[in-house]
């Protein structure tokens, strides 16, 4: 019968509190959620847990014992195991291999496949997992079996205490209803279940208790019977404004904006994506972006905001429904293509998508096939041109730098994102895609890039803004869309629209 | 620290780190340190004649490894420089007899663009068998290497072979279509400065055309290449077949300028030096033109190391190859890292 | 028809041939299995083949005894790929940079030394050998009985290393947990693999049977040393491996393949056929790349194969 407590937990990385001073308890025969937004800790928390970090602060204790795990290995000796939401599996090895890997014992030992098979055959009866065919290698199962073949594998090596990372982010609803069988009845067995997840509707269906992160502390532990959805959605999306750390802007203001409508820089309409293993990312989105207005796409990470900007820039292509920019639908998107239509696109991950980190800073200011065909036609890159854009983009953007010549690696990451800025909207776009476009950033910075947008946005642009921070979809957007495994909701005033837009974030609410 | 100093300071390290392991090797072999070096030395630049035979040495070692670079910057290698190399000297032999009713002025540019023409053409073997079929580049290309190799003994064996029918070479290449000497009676003929400027024409291309541009990013980061509109695939293709053509002409200029026939063995690994050539030179065009300096004084000093020094000459592949393993253990980033903890960087950010 | 005739009456000697052409190979791509099973790939496999020829044939003879070459070349092979190991999974370095400055250190090194210690002489020198071993009562077997089992040790060695590889990459815990760490090094790591470990001891590994591939060339195949001897054999090596589908069954076949045409090169030579030479040496390079073209594109690679792992 495991008994977790955590006390005064903490955890830095570089100087920012991931987690701060957590104290929760944990009791054996339940199902416990730790409910949070992005960035809100519980992962950091997790892998505390779990062995991967290492704390800075606090203890755990586990049956009375005071534990510290070097290693995940030292955690799963004691008997705790995470299940990860990209899992830890050997693809082309059979379930019975991947549950034999997890096993203790020996380099030399045999692998003995019938009675192996047999054995995984009767865990599976006895925790009630079913797994269809334990020969089969583990990359042709579903998402789902894959999981529970990671639950098996779990329990196999002895787990008392089982912390699933968002184990419904992959699955269909379907697969999860038979997921929430299984924690059920292991629950039942006396089994500690830790839930992480941003999705309300679940907590509600199958934690007992929940906790709530918010920038690294805890909120509260309460008990889920006790809470109604709306109540738990403000609990983990503040009402105050005070669930990030920076205040907005009040000079910043949106009264300037005048949408043209009936002018469509953009219109999605229908559209599905495909993932891997063929499930929907995104399913059936239709909306469309006017010239002069900005629309928010607000939503946690992972329910399709990638691929939604992805296919916005021509990289992914729908199974179903059409897109236009700026009236024009492509029988064979490409990036080159579209931006060829006065699109451009900030990428979520600037460092992955958006610079050539070993170029420097001149060179990646010109990172945009469109901006390089309006800049110097014909074939040749004459260097005063070159440096006498990135001097002019410099002084206009504020970039801090040595000069010009400086690698885009050695530069921080406000200022490289403002490189990544300046060369998209040196692109004179009529359709501005901007992916969170002031993570990782300061407040000074984070301004400076709102007032960008809105001033592009006055002078006739539209913007979609897709962005997992509130607070920056409700300072800029003209309207709010939400994204919730996949599918739009919306649309919502941003005036008065926090709390709804909030439960739709969390699924507490599907419709407006 | 300047950013260019820092660029070029794993290549010294290397370079240190190399003269220092075979001076070792050297005295625990009972070898003499100070005469094998000597020997290098002089044997490379001790007279005119013999800073010459340097140049000579550092031409193709110089357009090849200018080859190796020009497709790392797109984020490609190209291991099969050495078939390409052979095949541009075979072109070159065989084009070239039919040159003699001509004037120099055409001959020449002709047997260099059939020496570009075979280069490409054996680099595209290798990327239509990646393209169509998914086969390993680097396993392809040192096969075609290999085959490259045999047929150029098919050949100075068979249908190129001498008119005498004496030796396994080809006929001496007419006069008109040979590379001037230009300064007599050394062996320095056009093709050295020519070999420059080809690096001054690969230094235009890559970064002051937009063409040149577009492969380097391709070869700097693929995924933000292709968000920002390159067609990247095409981007590292065409590298390849570029880099297959100016390792052809590599060798057809080594026909054109120095042997003026082509025989069994022609080749004595130019393309895997011109690996490490490209790696020493950091991948600049001018770094190139410095290492293959190096590399080429390397060669030409190796000639004395066994009369000198009583030293096999190969102990220059050793010192190349030495050079190479200390340069890839010093960009490593587990390295880098460990040189910035010892520094303070005082690059602002 | 005549060729066909007397290939044909030949068959004995051939699958003889074929055999003793296909080991060396046999040995290397089951080493370089290993490791790309691993998660590796080493270009170097070739220098590892060089530098065991090398040392075989200065082992046998400063002691007159093939055993003590082998032993020597199998050492130096070891050498080799540990120096390649704490390039690449040490320091993680590009695994195409180091393996090809192996070659070219190894092509250097042989050079050098053999030239320092015996002189630059015209002629090659002869060591002692190994001699075939004629297993009792197998050998008297017709046709078989000269073909398969009047081999040296090493051909044995090699045939029965095939089903050793396979018994403890499918059926035992490590063997598993090195497929875990070439599939998917982070899973190994939460599983308790050292993934570094694991790559550095399967490539002394493949030091081991690539200098003793070696070894074979120049204490048993040949009876001396002669500078790159090895002759790509590293490189098709490699394309077994992918021929063979990262299975040491499918190895044995695919050096088997090789070996059989070689084995064809020579007698097609000797019964006098028009083929120019050249074409019959640029077989074994020729097959090599038609084969990989026909492995076809969606060939299972080890998934996270090439790449260089570091530890969060």
């Amino acid at each position: 019968m495991p008994d977790l407590l955590l006390r005064e937990i903490t955890k830095a990385f570089s100087q920012v509190l991931a987690v701060d001073h957590v104290s929760i308890h944990f009791s054996a025969g339940e199902i416990h959620a730790v409910l949070g937004e992005n960035g809100a800790g519980k992962s950091t928390l997790m892998h505390l847990l779990s062995g991967l970090y290492q704390l800075d602060a606090g203890e755990i204790w586990l049956n009375g014992k005071r534990q510290v795990f070097s290693s995940p290995r030292a955690a799963n000796t004691a008997g705790i195991a995470m299940v990860h939401q990209h899992f830890m599996l050997v693809p082309p090895l059979t379930v019975a291999e991947n549950i034999f890997l997890a096993l203790p014992g020996n380099g030399r030992e045999w692998v003995r496949r019938s009675a192996l098979v047999k054995r995984v055959q009767a865990l599976a009866t006895h925790y009630g997992i079913p797994v269809d065919s334990p020969d089969a290698p583990v990359m042709t199962l579903s998402v789902g079996a894959q999981q529970r073949v990671e639950l098996l594998k779990a329990l196999a090596a002895s787990a008392r205490v089982l912390i699933l990372d968002e184990p419904t982010a992959v699955l269909t609803p379907g697969e999860v209803e038979n997921l929430f069988l299984i924690l059920r009845r292991l629950k039942d067995q006396g089994y500690l279940i830790i839930f992480i997840t941003h999705k309300i509707p679940e907590v509600l269906i199958i934690a007992d208790r929940f906790s709530i992160l918010r920038q690294g502390h805890l909120v509260t532990t309460r008990e889920v019977a006790t809470c109604t959805a709306s109540e738990l959605a403000s609990l983990m999306v503040d009402e105050q404004g005070i669930s990030s750390s920076r205040p907005i802007n009040p000079q910043l203001s949106t009264n300037e904006v005048s949408p043209q409508l009936h002018s469509p820089v953009l219109s999605v309409e229908g559209v599905s994506v495909q993932g891997e293993s063929k499930r929907n990312v995104l399913r059936d989105v239709s909306f469309s972006v006017n010239a002069g207005e900005i629309v928010g796409i607000a939503g946690v990470d992972g329910n399709g905001q990638t691929e939604l900007a992805e296919l916005l820039i021509g990289l992914r292509v729908p199974v179903q429904g059409t897109i236009h920019w700026q009236g024009q639908s492509l029988a064979k998107p490409t990036p080159a293509k579209i931006r060829a239509s006065q699109v451009s696109l900030i990428p979520q991950d600037r460092r992955q998508e958006g610079l050539a980190l070993t170029l420097a800073l001149e060179e990646n200011l010109l990172l945009n096939i469109s901006l390089l065909s309006t800049l110097t036609p014909g074939v040749l890159l004459p260097p005063q041109k070159v440096r006498h854009f990135a001097e002019e983009q410099i002084v206009q953007f504020g970039i801090q730098t040595a000069s010009p010549t400086q690698l885009a690696a050695a530069l921080s990451g406000g200022n490289q994102q403002r490189v990544v800025i300046a060369r998209e909207l040196a692109a004179n776009p009529k359709l501005i895609i901007a992916a969170n476009p002031s993570r990782g950033l300061d407040i000074g910075a984070t301004h400076y890039i709102h007032q960008l947008l809105l001033d592009r946005c006055r002078y006739g642009a539209g913007v979609v803004l897709i962005s997992t921070d509130l607070d920056e979809i409700l300072t800029l957007s003209t309207r709010v869309y939400t994204l919730y495994q996949g599918q739009l909701l919306g649309p919502v005033e941003p005036v008065d629209g926090r709390q709804t837009i909030g439960q739709m974030m969390t699924g507490a609410r599907i419709s407006p | 620290m300047t950013l260019r100093i820092a660029r070029v300071l794993p290549a010294l390290l290397a370079l240190v780190s190399a003269f220092a392991t075979i001076a070792l090797g050297l005295w625990i072999c009972g070898g003499s340190v100070g005469s094998t070096f000597s020997a290098l030395l002089l044997g490379a630049v001790g007279d005119t004649y013999r800073i010459t035979e340097t140049a000579v040495k550092t031409c193709p070692l110089l357009y090849t490894g200018l080859a190796v670079m020009l497709a790392l910057h797109a984020g490609v290698w190209n291991i099969g420089a050495e078939g390409q190399f052979l095949l541009g000297a075979l072109a070159t032999a065989w084009v070239g007899q039919y040159t003699t009713a001509l004037a120099p002025v055409i001959a020449i540019p002709i047997i260099c663009s059939a020496a570009l023409g075979a280069g490409l053409f054996w680099a595209s073997c290798a990327l239509i068998l990646k393209k169509k079929r998914g086969v390993n580049e680097v396993i392809s290309t040192i096969m075609l290497n290999f085959i490259a190799a045999n047929l150029v003994s098919y050949c100075v064996h068979g249908p190129l072979m001498e008119t005498q029918g004496q030796y396994p070479q080809t006929d001496l290449l007419p006069t008109t279509a040979r590379l001037p000497r230009l300064l007599p009676p050394t062996r320095l003929h056009l093709g050295v400065p020519l070999a420059l400027l080809a690096a001054l024409a690969v230094w235009f291309f890559l970064f002051r055309t937009k063409a040149g541009f577009r492969l380097r990013a391709s070869g700097a980061n693929p995924t933000a290449a292709r968000f920002a509109g390159i067609h990247v695939d095409q981007e590292m293709s065409v590298a390849f077949l570029l880099s297959g053509a100016l390792a052809g002409l590599a060798g057809g200029i080594e026909v054109s300028g120095i042997t003026q026939r082509v025989y069994e063995r022609f080749s004595s690994g130019y393309g895997y030096t011109a690996i490490a050539v490209a790696l020493v030179g950091q991948r600049s065009p001018l770094g190139v033109v410095f290492a293959a300096v190096f590399f080429g004084a390397l060669e030409a000093g190796a000639g004395s190391l066994q009369r000198e020094a009583g030293v096999s000459s190969v102990l220059v592949s050793v010192m190349q190859a030495t050079m190479v393993l200390f340069l890839a253990a010093y960009s490593t980033d587990t390295m880098q890292r460990w040189w910035r903890g010892r520094m303070k960087s005082d690059i602002s950010s | 028809m005549d060729i066909l005739a007397s290939l044909l009456t030949n068959s004995s000697s051939l699958l003889h041939a074929t055999l003793i052409a296909a080991t060396p190979l046999l040995l290397a791509a089951l080493g370089e299995t290993l490791v790309e099973r691993a998660g590796v790939i080493n270009i170097g496999l070739e220098g590892i083949l060089l530098i065991g020829a090398f040392a075989g044939m200065v082992g046998s003879y400063f002691t007159g005894s093939p055993f003590i070459g082998l032993l020597l070349g199998a050492a130096a092979g070891v050498l080799l790929a540990l120096l390649f190991a704490s390039l690449t999974v040490g320091l993680g370095a590009d695994q195409v940079v180091v393996g090809i400055s192996i070659n070219l250190l190894a092509a250097g090194l042989t050079g050098v030394l053999y030239r320092g210690i015996f002189g630059v002489t015209g002629q090659a020198l002869i060591v002692k050998t190994f001699s075939p071993l004629s297993l009792p009562l197998l050998s008297s077997l017709p046709f078989f009985g000269s073909a398969l089992f009047q081999h040296t040790l090493l051909v044995y060695f090699a045939l029965l290393a095939v089903p050793l590889c396979g018994i403890v990459l499918f059926h035992t815990r490590a063997g598993l947990q090195l497929q875990a760490v070439g599939e998917h090094p982070h899973a190994a790591e939460t599983l308790g693999v050292s993934v570094r470990w694991v790559r550095t001891l399967t490539l002394g590994i493949e030091g081991l049977l690539g200098g003793l591939a070696g070894s074979y060339l120049s204490l048993a195949y040949s009876n001396t040393f002669i500078e790159g001897m090895s002759a790509g054999r590293g490189f098709i090596a490699l394309a077994i491996v992918i021929f063979g589908r990262w299975k040491p069954i499918g190895v044995l076949y695919g050096a088997l393949f090789f070996g059989a045409a070689t084995a064809l090169q020579f007698q097609l030579q000797a019964l006098g056929s028009t083929i120019p030479y050249q074409f019959v040496l640029m077989l074994p390079y020729g097959l090599t790349l038609l084969a990989l073209a026909l492995s076809g594109i969606r060939i299972m690679a080890p998934l996270a194969l090439g790449q260089p792992y570091q530890r969060e």
